[in-house]
């Protein structure tokens, strides 16, 4: 017998949406389970209609540009081809289903009854409102997995409100965290918590079904994007508690363990940098070696980790005239030779383009569309040593285009026949 | 054993025995299955795990029992000490190996193979074992002996490159990116991990079998930065460095994650907010719905502006309420401990007092991340003092007080 990927025989009925949804069941479809994702076409994913999109080959190739990126919706010839859609929904099964339409309704009930899990990251009431709170989920199928998202959870006082990425981080303290000690804190230069939040939920979903497996009975998980953030806050909640003290930023030093020098440095080039981590004294030894002994290595204010770490505004000084015009990639390489933790900073090109071990761990991974030109999309960034998950999931294909396979679950799933399918797309309701 | 499970009830991971073997990398991992219910031991060298020397420490005063660090990331397991290097060492790694369903290690590239562990070793001799390997690079490839850490993983993951401050006026940076702190690629390893080992254990439903993952810093870190890469590899974008909100600040010079529209409802609901306290000057003109428009320099310039006279009218927390109750999706930036009397969050379980009976009081820990009762997330009780567990697990596997005492007579425990 072949193997299978670990989800294998789990059915997962796919509400989400955004980021902060939709890659949370991605991870769930990468381990194997079989994601039916859901969708209507009267609201639909913004990130359908967000650029960039798909270059179809009659247009040529896609201009390079650098851009601080970002989402708005865009008027667009087709929703299938924007690339942040295609790439957090690849390997599940798309419907159309609406779930504001009595029939509608009764479908979903005929799934439900088929599936393991629901999940969703619409506003906290939303299922309700269509009728399918948790009791209903488990009226239809006793044993049912419901995890649900909304941006602060559903119990609450905050039940209603919403969060981005961004709010959620700034809500919990993780924004506050990053920056130069003298400015504003800068954060993150993304959603940290649309990529954070669907760890959870993966979680929350894979331990609910040993849960399930063990008690015979249905989970109701209660998640939201702003809630697993704060785990992610490091010591400062107990810090504050122990100490009364705050986290103070600190830019790119190490707070917490003596490293110096542990720094981000300049390199030749417009928006070139090398950071290096010395965390002990065989990495200085190593550096200073690599730098050709220069003369100021040598000063007692240099002469220990701690002195390097009492000098630092010195010694990052020093270190920045050394790097400054080099070539980052080869200063990596160079040091890293010669046992110094060292690292380009990688923009997302040199991550795809040069970037050797991701490749070596075939980190990017081809996979087939109905409507764009084959493309490739973020694999699993563990290796096992079992059959390895794979963003192709259960389709073996990249994203469905909207409803591409209303005929197999509709038909095949659900044994409805070619003329019902008609009526009822006809009706409005798949 | 004495029972760990404080909140009464049964949890997922009931059962399952971890022993981490692993050094800072690995514990939030093991502290997360902690959390689902297993029972996690960790193992550390006799004098106490390297991790206890990272800060802050408890009133600032460094020592292997202050590190606020050891305790927030090894709440609930049991400590054990133990000297792998030492053959009588070894003998007992082996003896507690055959107990677990789950090892987190992080040795590196060849280091379990060293001692007489490697994969196939501990696949035979427990072939249930799930062995979770969390290395700086991962267990080969053209960088699997490059030295790491988080500042590096971060570096090469792309989370540092789109972190910082806007250039100069000149156009040109006059600061370098800016990194996260608090070691977010050891969480990003720990919660990766975690998934990891929930499927392998489904996995190990069917086929009886167990598997070795490998879990790199740099790889982790690279699966971090939302659709960043498929925006570069669909489209050709490369990511460029953005502050994660604007230079302003509120009426008690607090600073507010402002979202100006996003997608275009949002903008539509940013105006309707500033137009109910009749501060929206210009923005109700048509052009500005276009994104385009609002992306121009100086457009930008002059909406910060509308925005900033908006924001020093209000304080922080009540623009959150105002904003939310409008549907405009703003919240305060909030240092971690601010939220600890909201109504909202603390409730809600995000936080959880722990006693530390040594030094007479309780800490607060950051809890759980959802709400669930069939599924509640374990707590407590807090880290391990070193050795602390040393009688109770050791005894467990057949040991007597002699043998233990021999043991740490040769410096194996």
């Amino acid at each position: 017998m072949t193997p299978s990927l670990p989800l294998a025989g789990v059915r997962v009925l796919d509400f989400t949406w955004l980021n902060a949804g939709a890659k949370g069941t991605r991870h769930l479809s990468v381990y194997g389970a079989e994601l039916i994702h859901l969708e209507w076409k009267g609201k639909l994913d913004a990130l359908r209609t967000n650029p960039p999109f798909h270059t179809m080959p009659e247009e040529g190739p896609p201009e390079a540009n650098v851009g601080a990126g970002g989402y708005e919706a865009m008027n667009v010839a087709s929703v299938n081809r924007a690339a942040s859609f295609n790439n957090n929904h690849s390997g599940k099964w798309g419907i159309g289903l609406n779930m504001r339409h009595p029939k509608g309704k009764d479908l979903f009930r005929k799934l439900v009854k088929t599936a393991d899990a629901v999940v969703d990251n619409f506003t906290a009431a939303t299922l309700a409102d269509w009728g399918f709170p948790f009791e209903e989920l488990e009226r239809v199928k006793p044993d049912i997995i419901y995890v649900q998202s909304p941006g602060f959870g559903n119990q609450g006082p905050y039940r209603d409100y919403r969060t981005y990425g961004p709010t959620a981080a700034a809500i919990a303290g993780l924004t506050s965290q990053v920056g130069l000690p003298d400015r504003y804190p800068c954060g993150y230069g993304f959603s940290f918590m649309d990529v954070c939040a669907p760890y959870f939920n993966a979680m929350a979903v894979m331990a609910a079904l040993r849960q399930r497996n063990r008690t015979g009975k249905g989970v109701y998980v209660d998640l939201s994007q702003a809630g697993p953030a704060f785990l992610l806050t490091g010591t400062s909640i107990p810090e504050w508690s122990a100490n009364g003290t705050p986290y103070v930023r600190t830019g790119n030093r190490s707070p917490y363990s003596p490293v110096a020098p542990h720094g981000i440095y300049r390199c030749a080039g417009e928006e070139a940098w090398l950071s290096i981590a010395c965390s002990t004294e065989a990495h200085w030894q190593a550096l200073v070696e690599a730098m050709g002994r220069p003369k100021w290595t040598g000063e007692p204010r240099f002469a220990s980790l701690e002195q390097r770490c009492a000098n630092q505004d010195d010694l990052d000084g020093l270190m920045e005239s050394w790097t400054q015009d080099k070539e980052r990639y080869s200063l990596m390489e160079q040091l890293q030779k010669v046992g110094v933790p060292a690292a380009a900073c990688q923009n997302t090109r040199d991550r795809y383009e040069t970037d050797p071990q991701l490749k070596h761990r075939d980190y990017f991974v081809t996979v087939q569309h109905s409507e764009v030109p084959e493309y490739p999309v973020e694999g699993h960034p563990s290796l096992f040593s079992g059959p390895q998950p794979t963003p192709r999931g259960t389709t073996g294909w990249g994203a469905a285009v909207y409803a591409e396979h209303n005929s197999h679950v509709y038909g095949e799933l659900l044994g409805l026949d070619e003329a019902e399918m008609t009526a009822l797309a006809e009706e409005g309701v798949i | 054993m004495e029972p760990l499970d404080i909140n009464g009830l049964a949890s997922p991971l009931e059962g399952i025995r971890v022993i981490e073997l692993a050094d800072a990398r690995g514990e939030f991992c093991g502290r997360l299955l902690g959390n689902l219910g297993a029972q996690v031991v960790k193992v550390e060298p006799p004098g106490g795990s390297s991790s206890r020397e990272i800060g802050p420490f408890y009133e600032d005063t460094e020592g292997p029992e202050r590190s606020i660090y050891w305790w927030q990331y090894n709440i609930g397991k049991q400590g054990v000490t133990l000297d792998a290097s030492k053959p009588e060492g070894l003998d007992l790694l082996g003896k507690l190996l055959d107990t677990a369903d789950v090892l987190i290690e992080s040795y590196g590239p060849g280091g379990l193979e060293k001692m007489g562990l490697g994969w196939e070793a501990l696949h035979k001799r427990n072939p249930r074992l799930i062995v979770l390997s969390v290395s700086d690079f991962g267990l080969d490839g053209p960088w699997s002996d490059y030295q790491g850490s988080d500042l590096i993983a971060l570096s090469l993951g792309g989370l540092v490159m789109t972190a910082g401050y806007p250039p100069a006026p000149d156009g040109h940076y006059d600061t370098p990116p800016i990194a996260p702190q608090m070691h977010q690629s050891w969480h990003l390893v720990g919660c990766i991990g975690t998934m990891d080992i929930l499927a392998a254990m489904a996995s190990r439903d069917h086929s009886g079998l167990g598997q070795r993952i490998d879990l790199s810093l740099h790889a982790a870190a690279n699966n971090c930065t939302e659709n960043h890469l498929s925006w570069y590899m669909i489209g050709g974008m490369i990511s460029a460095r953005k502050p994660q909100f604007p230079d302003l600040f509120t009426g008690d010079g607090k600073y507010m994650q402002v979202m100006l529209g996003l997608f275009r409802d949002e903008w539509d609901r940013v105006v309707a907010l500033y137009d109910k306290y009749d501060m929206a000057e210009d923005l109700k003109d048509p052009k500005y719905a276009d994104p385009t428009y609002r992306r121009q320099p100086a457009v930008r310039e002059h909406i910060d502006t509308v925005t900033q006279t908006f924001l020093a009218t209000h304080n922080a927390e009540d623009i959150f309420h105002i904003a939310q109750a409008n549907g405009v999706i703003w919240a305060p930036i909030r240092e971690p401990h601010e939220s600890f009397d909201d109504p909202h969050i603390g409730p809600r379980g995000n936080f959880t007092e722990l006693e530390h009976p040594e030094i007479g009081r309780s800490i607060t820990y950051a809890h759980s991340p959802w709400v669930s009762q069939q599924m509640p997330w374990r707590t407590g009780p807090r880290a391990p003092r070193v050795g602390e567990h040393n009688d109770s697990v050791y005894g467990e596997l057949g040991l007597s007080a002699d043998d233990l005492a021999s043991l740490k007579a040769v410096g194996a425990i």
